[in-house]
This record gives structure tokens, sequence and C-alpha cells, in this order.
């Protein structure tokens, strides 16, 4: 399968614009914003701790978008959306749980703890790595996408519950950045203009990341589809 | 203020290892499938070479009886002549 010209460069901009952003974004976490006044400089961590899980939160996203339609469709194009959703979404939530376990350290006197938000999140990751075991254990090649496709919206579940849990849970110290909590989490902050400006700029940065590394590991994935079918061909024909 | 500035560092440092990690890979394994790629491609084309050799050496006319076979016939002991 060949790219059209106007695609490889919409992806050769957006890469672009993604490191420029991402370069700015580092600037304002770093430099431009102060440290914040009761937790000091291990506050900066969480401007990408949110930014990635919100990148994890995306690609998740993404692959339930994906089971769904090739479950309608059949068509191989949307699992290989699934799958690269997937190993981004899990490469970005792990940025989430260690940025996650630096920030703890200092301000809960402990790397990690099994509060319902951290085990919640821990599952999360765990679902998603089993998704891709699921698929490298299975052989049949639509079979492999069925079942993917379905367990891909199945997890999401995870997803939501890591979300929906220290609103609900009053025994979590996670600290909640939007929306109503009924705990008394450990570790929270007043979020000044600054803050909230340099919070706003990273999460649509790690987004735009988000949909580059997405896009690059779909060309991967068909790269990679095109030299095997190409590879049992020449065997066919020997 | 509390002075904890080696996490914040650690934070970064995970979150660029894991960053350059995703992009290596995905880097990696995409110049792993184009040279895969490019020896099918190769092993594609001496394949067809082959193929075009062997089709030119059975597409070749068969030699004509009238000029080739005297010539052995005059040379041979079995000929008339001898």
């Amino acid at each position: 399968m060949a790219y059209s010209p106007q695609r490889t460069r919409a992806l050769q901009g957006l890469t672009v614009a993604a490191v420029v952003l991402f370069a700015i974004a580092l600037y304002l976490a770093l430099f431009w914003v102060g440290p914040e006044r009761t937790q000091g400089e291990v506050q900066r961590v969480f401007y990408v701790h949110l930014g990635s899980f919100l990148g994890a939160f995306l690609s998740f996203t993404a692959t339930v978008v994906a089971g769904i339609a090739y479950l309608r469709t059949r068509s191989s194009k949307w699992d290989t959306l699934g799958l690269a959703s997937v190993e981004i979404g899990l490469g970005l939530s792990a940025i989430t749980v260690i940025t996650g376990m630096t920030w703890a350290k200092p301000i809960w006197n402990t790397w990690w703890t099994w509060d319902p938000r951290l085990t919640s999140v821990a599952i999360m990751w765990l679902a998603y790595a089993a998704y891709l075991m699921l698929r490298s254990g299975i052989e049949d090649p639509e079979r492999q996408r069925r079942f993917a496709a379905v367990y891909g919206i199945i997890a999401f579940a995870s997803v939501l519950f890591t979300i929906i849990i220290v609103r609900i849970r009053p025994d979590t110290i996670h600290p909640v950045v939007a929306g109503p909590t009924q705990a008394d989490p450990t570790g929270s902050f007043d979020v000044t203009d600054r803050i909230r400006d340099t919070l706003f700029f990273n999460l649509f940065t790690f987004a735009v990341i988000t949909a580059v590394l997405i896009w690059h590991r779909i060309r991967l994935e068909n790269l990679v589809q095109r030299v095997s079918r190409r590879k049992m061909e020449v065997l066919a024909e020997l | 203020m509390p002075d904890n500035i080696e996490y914040m560092y650690m934070g970064y440092a995970a979150m660029a290892i894991i960053m350059v990690a995703m992009i290596g890979w995905i880097y990696w394994r995409y110049r792993l499938a184009a040279r895969e790629e490019q020896l099918v491609e190769q092993f594609e084309a001496e394949e067809r070479a082959e193929r075009a050799a062997a089709a030119r050496a059975t597409s070749r006319p068969a030699p004509d009886p009238g000029t080739e076979t005297p010539a052995v016939v005059a040379n041979s002991p079995l000929s008339e002549e001898s």
C-alpha cells in the first residue's frame, strides 16, 4: 500500500509540531511556572503525569472506537488502529504510573500504596498488557482481530473505573484535579493561573504526541503486514 | 518550601526514558521491516530473472537437421566414405 504524499506530509508536519510543542511544554513546566508553595519542585511532575494520563485515555478510547468499528465493518484497518492505540496507551500510562511514584515518595513518603486509585490504574495497565498477550496467543488472524476488538471494548471499563474511583471512594488519598470528591486527599494544591495555563498546554501537547505516535505505529504495522504478505506470496510461488 | 528537586529530575528522566524507548522501538522495527521488504524485493527480482532465463532457454528453436547432421555424418567413421 502506497501512501499519498499529502498524508505523508501531514504526518511529517504533525511530528514536527509535536516536537516543538513538547519543547515549549517542557520550558513552561520547568522554567516559566514557579515551584508550588507547599510541595516544592516535585509538583512540576504533575504536568507530565496528567498529560500522559490524558494521552493514555485518548489511546484507550481509540481502542474502543476501533473495536466497535471493526466488529461492524470487519475491516483490518480498525484492528491496526486498535493494536497501535493499545501499545501507545500502555507506554503513556507507564509514564503516568512512574511519574506518580516519583511524586508520591516526597509527598506521601512512599513510592507506592494500595490506594484505590493506584490499584485501579495498576489493574488498567495489566488489562491492556493482557490485550497484547491475547493477540499473540491466537493464530487465526480473523479470530485474533475479533477477540482483540471485543477485549479492547471490555478493557475500557478499567479506564472508566480509574477515573471514577477517586470521586466515589472516600478512602483514597489521591488528589482530584477536576470535579467533586468524597475523600480528603493528601497532596492537593492551589491551582494558580500559571499552573492552570501550563497544565492545559501540557494536556494539549500530550494529545498531539499521542496522535503522532499512534499514526507512526499504524504505519509500522501496515509495513509489517505488507512484508508478511509478500513473504507468503514468494513462498507460495516456490 | 520542601527541597525535593531530585524527585522532579527522577520523574522527568523516567518520562524521557519511556518516550525514547517507545519512539526507538517504533523506529527500530520500521527499519527492520523495511530491510526485510528490500530482501524480499531482491529475492523476487532474482526469481524473475531466473524464470526469464529458463523461459528463454526452453523457447530457443531446435537445431535444423539438414545443416548440422551432414557435417557430423561426413566426419563419422560410420559414414559411407569411410
